[in-house]
C-alpha cells in the first residue's frame, strides 16, 4: 500500500511518537547547542549572548578536565572489570542444571536495582567502621582504611558500586552470547587437543564479540551518565575527587545557576560520548564481521 | 450516565473544600532540619504560630541537607517552586541582588533588640535577625584537658598550638572536624572561622576588593587562615576519620569522647545532654594576631519571597513566627540560637527548661565587652559578599584542605574558580 | 568436576550478592545489633524498622510509592502505545527515511540525560507542564522511546509482508491493520518492554529529582535521598525502606525474567 497525502490514519499512527521524540530529545539537543554561546541565569532570567567564551572559560577549568579523568578512569576500569568477571561468570553458569539456573536469575538482581539504592547499600558497608573493615580485622588486617574519605580509595568505592551492578548485566549477555555457540563445536575442539586457555582464545573469544560489543557500549553510556550512585556514595567528594562529569553539570546548571556554561559542558560531553561511543561499536563491530 | 454521575460528584468533592477555604493563606515555607532542630521543632512552632493566626495554611519544605539549602532554593527558583517564606540560614546575598527576596518594612522589626543583624542590604533588611549564633567558639573536653597538664583555656592560636601538642603526646586527638559528601560545609567551619577572624575581620576592604576583582586569594592574611587550618591535619592533630562522617555522625564523634577540641557553631551546646558523661567546656577561637575577635551570625529568621501571592501576609507570618517567645525558647533550648526578640526574657521563658550551662557560657562570651564581631565568611552580603557559586567552592576545598592538599593548591583553586565567575 | 564447578559457582555468587544480603537481613534488626554484627542473621527479629517508616517519616513512603506506581505504569503505556505505532509505521516509509529515523533513535538511545535536562526543563516550563507527573512522564515517554521502537521493529520483521498487504486488500486502513493484526503479534515483545522500561523508570532518580522538583511529592528514589537527607535516620530504617521500594521491580523481574533478557538482546540491534 503506498502512502499519499491522503492517508490521514497513517499520520494519526507515525506523528505523535516522532513529535514527542523529536520536541524532547532532538530539539533539546539543539537547544543545548544554542545555549552554550549564551549567559544564563534562571534566577534573573537573563539572555545574554556572549560567543564562543564559554568555551573558552571551559579551558582554563580544573574542575572539568578533573571530570573528564575521572569519567575516562572509570570507564576503563568498568569495561576491562565487568567484561572480564561477566566472561568468568558466564563460563561457570553456562551448564544446564537447575543449579545454575536458580544461580542465573539470582545473579542479575543487581541490574534490576536503582543506582541510588546500590549508593546507599556501597555506603554503608565502605564507611570506616563499615562492614569492610570490619570484615578485614577479622583477618588481623587493619587497614583502616577510609574507604569513602581518601580521594584515591573514594574513586575505587565509586568503581566497585559501578562495576557490581554492570558485572550482572555482562555476565547475562554473555551467556545468552554462549548459548548460541553450538556444542559439536566445543566437541570438536576438546577433541583436537586443545588446552582450556587456547580454547578460550581461539574458540569463545571471537566468538563472544557481539556480546562483547553490547557490554562495552552499555558499559561506555552507562559511565558517562553516571549520578546517582555517586551521590549517595561520596556526593562527588572528599573534595572534587569523585564528580563525575554529569554531576558537575547539574551543579553548575542547577546550584551556580550558570546555566549555558553547563550547556556548553553539556555539548562538550555529548561529543566526547559520542565520539568514545562510535568508535567502540566501529572498533568492536570490525571485529565482529573479521571472524 | 451513571458514570457521569460520579464523577461530578467526585469534582465537586474536590472542589468545593478550595473554593470554600479561598479565605485561606497558603504558604511554603522552607526549612531546614539538623540533628537539633528535627522534624517536631518545626511542627511545633508552625502549629503555635498557625495557631495564633488560623487563616495561614504553611506547606513545610525541607531541603535535602542544610549545607545545601542555598542550591536547593537556586533549583526551586528554576523550577518556579520558590517558596513564599524561607529561614535564611544560607548565603542570601545572590538571592537579593537577583531581586528575589522582599524587604522588610521597618515596623516589621520593631520587635527585635537587635533590628540590623547580617541582611541589611543597601539599607533594606531582607532577612529578619532573629538569632544570634556565636560562630567561633571552640568545645572542649574537659577531662582530657587536665589529663594533658592544660589548665587554662587557650588565649591566643600558640595557646590553641601548646594545648594540642600536649594532648598528641598524651595519646589524645587534639581536634574533631569534618564533614562527608554534602556535609562539606561541616569541614568548611574551621576554615570560614579562621578567615572572618584573620582577614576579613582584620582587613576590612578584602571582600569588595575581591568582589571588584582588584584582588584574590592569593592573598597573605588568607595564606595564613588557610596554613592555621591545614596545619592542624599536617601536625597530624585531626582526625583520620574526618572526610567520612557526616554531621551528626561528627557531632557524634566528639561527644564520644574520642577527640579533646571541637571547633563549631554555638549551635552544638543544643546537642550536649545535661547528664553527659564528661564535662565540656567552650571557649572563643583566638586570632592568629592575637586581636579580640568573635564571628558572630544575628540573622536566620525567615526571608520572604518577591514572588509570593501574598507578601503583605507572607511578611506577618515571618515575624510572627520568628517573634514567638515559645518558639524561640524551644529555639535556645535545642540548638542555643539566642533569641532577638525583645519580648524574650531569659528568666520568664526559659522557666520550664533546664538549659546546660555551656549555654550561659556562650551568652557570657557574647556578651564580652571590647570584642571586635565580624560576619561570618561567605554569608555576607551587599558589597561584601562573595560572588554567586564561591561559598560552594570553600566547602568543598576545606575536604581538600582534610585530604592534606598544600595550601598553594587550595588558593589556585580558589582563584581559578574566581576567574571563572567574574 | 561437576561439583567443583557447583561449588565454585555458588562461592562466588554468594560474594557478589553479599550486599543485598546485607540490606535484607539488618532490615529486620535492631540498630545495635546492626552495629555490633551487620552481617549475622538478627539476634532478635524485629518487624519495629518497617513500621517505623509506615508510621514516622510524613508519609514519605507510602506517598513516593503511590506516585511511583501511577507515573510508571503511565509512563509504561505511553512508551508501548507510541513505540509500537511507530515501528508499524515506519515499515512503509522508504529505506532511506527509515534509516535517517533509526539514526537519530540511536542517538537518543546513547544519550547521557543530563546533557538534555536544561532545555528539556524550559521546554517543560515553557508549555506549563515543568514539576508536573505530566510533563515527566512524556519526558520518559520520549526518551524510552527509541529502545520500544527497536525491541518492537525486531518483531515486526517476523510478520509476513503478505499479512498485511492481505488485509489492506481487505480495506482495512493502517490503523486497523495496526489494531486487529500488529498488536495482538507484538504481544510478546510487549511484556519486554514493559518490564524493562518499567524497571528504568521506576528506578530514575536524577530525572525526577530535577523535572518533578520537591512540591508536586516524589518518587522512589528521590524518597529514598530526602530520607538519608533527614538526619535523624536510622540504619535499619534505612535498609527497610530500600527493601520496600526495589520489592516491586525484584518480583516483576523474577515473573517475568524471560522476558527481560530477550528485551535487553532485542533493544541492542541484535
Amino acid at each position: 500500500m503506498k502512502i499519499n497525502k491522503k492517508n490521514l490514519d497513517y499520520f494519526l499512527l507515525i506523528s505523535p511518537g516522532l513529535i514527542l521524540f523529536s520536541t524532547l530529545i532532538i530539539f533539546p539537543i539543539c537547544l543545548t547547542i544554542f545555549y552554550s554561546f549564551f549567559k544564563i541565569s534562571f534566577l534573573t532570567n537573563n539572555y545574554d549572548f556572549i560567543g564562543y567564551k564559554n568555551f573558552y572559560k571551559i579551558l582554563y577549568k580544573k574542575e572539568f578536565f578533573n571530570s573528564i579523568q575521572i569519567v575516562l578512569v572509570l570507564s576503563i576500569v568498568a569495561v576491562t572489570v565487568s567484561n572480564i568477571l561477566g566472561i568468568i561468570f558466564a563460563k561457570l553458569f553456562n551448564h544446564d542444571h537447575k543449579i545454575f539456573l536458580i544461580l542465573r536469575i539470582l545473579i542479575f538482581t543487581p541490574f534490576i536495582l536503582s543506582p541510588i539504592v546500590i549508593g546507599y547499600t556501597f555506603a554503608t558497608i565502605l564507611t570506616d567502621k563499615g562492614i569492610l573493615n570490619q570484615f578485614l580485622s577479622i583477618f588481623f588486617i587493619n587497614l583502616e582504611i577510609s574507604w569513602l574519605g581518601n580521594p584515591t580509595y573514594a574513586l575505587v568505592s565509586v568503581s566497585i558500586a559501578l562495576c557490581w551492578q554492570l558485572i550482572a548485566f555482562c555476565t547475562v549477555i554473555y551467556l545468552a552470547n554462549l548459548k548460541n555457540i553450538p556444542r559439536e563445536l566445543e566437541d570438536a575442539v576438546e577433541i583436537d587437543g586443545a588446552n582450556k586457555i587456547q580454547k578460550f582464545r581461539y574458540l569463545d573469544w571471537p566468538l563472544l564479540a557481539p556480546a562483547l560489543t553490547i557490554n562495552t557500549v552499555v558499559i561506555l553510556i552507562s559511565t558517562f551518565k553516571l549520578y546517582d550512585r555517586v551521590l549517595a556514595l561520596t556526593g562527588g567528594g572528599p573534595g572534587r575527587a569523585s564528580e563525575t562529569i554529569a554531576m558537575l553539570i547539574i551543579r553548575t546548571a542547577f546550584n551556580e545557576n550558570r546555566v549555558g556554561f553547563a550547556s556548553s559542558m553539556s555539548l562538550l560531553l555529548l561529543i566526547i560520548s559520542g565520539a568514545t561511543t562510535f568508535i567502540a561499536l566501529v572498533y568492536l563491530g570490525k571485529r565482529e564481521v573479521d571472524n | 450516565m451513571n458514570i457521569l454521575k460520579r464523577l461530578l460528584i467526585l469534582l465537586s468533592i474536590v472542589l468545593i473544600p478550595s473554593f470554600g477555604s479561598a479565605k485561606q493563606i497558603e504558604l511554603d515555607f522552607m526549612v531546614f532540619e539538623t540533628p537539633n532542630l528535627p522534624a517536631e521543632f518545626w511542627d511545633d512552632a508552625i502549629e503555635r504560630t498557625v495557631k495564633d493566626f488560623p487563616q495561614f495554611k504553611i506547606n513545610k519544605i525541607v531541603p535535602p541537607n542544610v549545607g545545601s539549602m542555598g542550591d536547593y532554593l537556586k533549583q526551586l527558583q528554576a523550577t518556579d517552586q520558590f517558596p513564599d517564606v524561607m529561614m535564611s540560614n544560607f548565603a542570601v546575598a545572590e538571592f537579593i541582588e537577583a531581586g528575589l527576596l522582599l524587604p522588610f518594612e521597618d515596623s516589621d522589626l520593631e520587635r527585635f533588640a537587635d533590628p540590623v543583624g547580617l541582611g541589611l542590604t543597601n539599607g533594606r533588611q531582607y532577612a529578619l535577625p532573629m538569632i544570634t549564633v556565636v560562630e567561633s567558639v571552640i568545645f572542649y573536653n574537659k577531662s582530657m584537658f587536665e589529663a594533658a597538664g592544660i589548665t587554662e583555656e587557650p588565649k591566643t592560636w600558640s595557646d590553641l598550638e601548646n594545648a594540642a601538642s600536649n594532648l598528641k603526646k598524651n595519646n589524645v586527638t587534639p581536634f574533631i572536624v569534618g564533614g562527608a559528601a554534602g556535609d562539606s560545609w561541616a569541614a568548611a567551619w574551621p576554615l570560614m572561622d579562621l578567615v572572618a577572624l584573620n582577614v576579613t575581620g582584620k582587613d576590612e576592604n578584602y571582600l569588595k576588593d575581591l568582589r571588584n576583582g582588584d584582588r584574590n586569594f592569593s592573598d597573605p592574611l588568607m595564606e595564613d587562615a588557610i596554613n592555621a587550618y591545614s596545619s592542624l591535619v599536617k601536625n597530624g592533630w585531626t582526625n583520620s576519620t574526618a572526610l567520612s562522617l557526616n554531621y551528626s555522625e561528627l557531632q557524634q564523634t566528639f561527644l564520644n569522647g574520642d577527640g579533646a577540641m571541637y571547633p563549631m557553631g554555638s549551635f552544638f551546646a543544643g546537642a550536649v545532654p545535661l547528664d553527659h558523661p564528661f564535662e565540656i567546656g567552650v571557649f572563643p577561637m583566638p586570632a592568629l594576631d592575637g586581636t579580640p575577635r568573635l564571628v558572630t551570625y544575628t540573622s536566620g529568621g525567615p526571608a520572604v519571597s518577591a514572588l509570593t501571592e501574598y507578601p503583605e501576609e507572607a511578611r506577618l507570618f515571618a515575624v510572627e513566627f520568628s517573634t514567638n517567645v515559645k518558639t524561640n525558647a524551644d529555639d535556645l533550648f535545642r540548638d542555643a540560637h539566642i533569641p532577638n526578640n525583645k519580648l524574650f526574657d531569659l528568666e520568664k521563658d526559659m522557666a520550664g527548661y533546664e538549659l546546660h550551662p555551656l549555654i550561659f557560657e556562650i551568652i557570657e562570651i557574647l556578651q564580652t565587652p571590647g570584642l571586635q564581631h565580624v560576619p561570618f565568611f561567605t554569608f555576607e552580603v551587599g558589597d561584601y559578599a562573595l560572588l554567586p557559586g564561591l561559598q560552594g567552592e570553600v566547602f568543598s576545598n576545606s575536604q581538600e584542605i582534610l585530604s592534606g592538599k598544600e595550601t598553594s593548591e587550595i588558593i589556585d583553586n580558589l582563584n581559578s574558580k574566581l576567574i571563572e565567575l567574574q | 568436576m561437576f561439583y567443583r564447578q557447583v561449588f565454585i559457582s555458588i562461592f562466588l555468587s554468594i560474594i557478589f550478592l553479599f550486599p543485598l544480603y546485607l540490606v535484607f537481613v539488618n532490615s529486620f534488626k535492631f540498630e545495635n545489633d546492626i552495629l555490633n554484627n551487620p552481617a549475622s542473621f538478627p539476634e532478635l527479629f524485629t518487624f519495629n524498622n518497617y513500621i517505623n517508616i509506615f508510621v514516622k517519616s510524613n508519609d514519605l513512603l507510602s506517598n513516593s510509592l503511590t506516585n511511583s506506581i501511577i507515573f510508571t505504569s503511565l509512563s509504561i503505556i505511553f512508551v508501548l502505545v507510541l513505540s509500537s505505532m511507530l515501528a508499524f509505521s515506519i515499515h512503509f516509509l522508504s529505506k532511506k527515511i527509515q534509516n535517517i529515523i533509526f539514526i537519530f533513535l540511536l542517538l537518543g538511545l546513547i544519550l547521557p540525560t543530563p546533557i538534555i535536562l536544561i532545555p528539556v526543563f524550559t521546554i517543560l516550563k515553557f508549555v506549563n507542564l515543568n514539576n508536573t507527573f505530566i510533563g515527566l512522564i512524556l519526558f520518559f515517554a520520549a526518551y524510552y522511546l527509541p529502545f520500544g521502537t527497536l525491541v518492537f521493529r525486531g518483531f515486526m520483521k517476523n510478520i509476513p509482508k503478505e499479512m498485511i498487504e492481505a488485509s489492506f486488500i481487505d480495506g482495512a486502513n493502517f490503523i486497523v491493520c495496526y489494531l486487529k493484526i500488529i498488536l495482538p503479534i507484538l504481544k510478546p515483545a510487549s511484556a519486554s518492554v514493559i518490564i524493562i522500561t518499567g524497571t528504568w523508570v521506576w528506578n530514575d532518580f536524577l530525572n525526577p529529582l530535577i523535572l518533578l522538583g520537591p512540591l508536586e511529592g516524589t518518587t522512589v528514589t528521590v524518597g529514598l535521598y530526602r530520607m538519608v537527607g533527614q538526619y535523624s535516620i536510622n540504619f535499619g530504617e534505612l535498609y527497610a525502606f530500600m527493601v520496600l521500594i526495589s520489592l516491586p521491580v525484584l518480583i516483576a523481574y523474577l515473573f517475568l525474567q524471560k522476558y527481560f533478557i530477550e528485551g535487553l538482546l532485542a533493544g541492542s540491534g541484535k
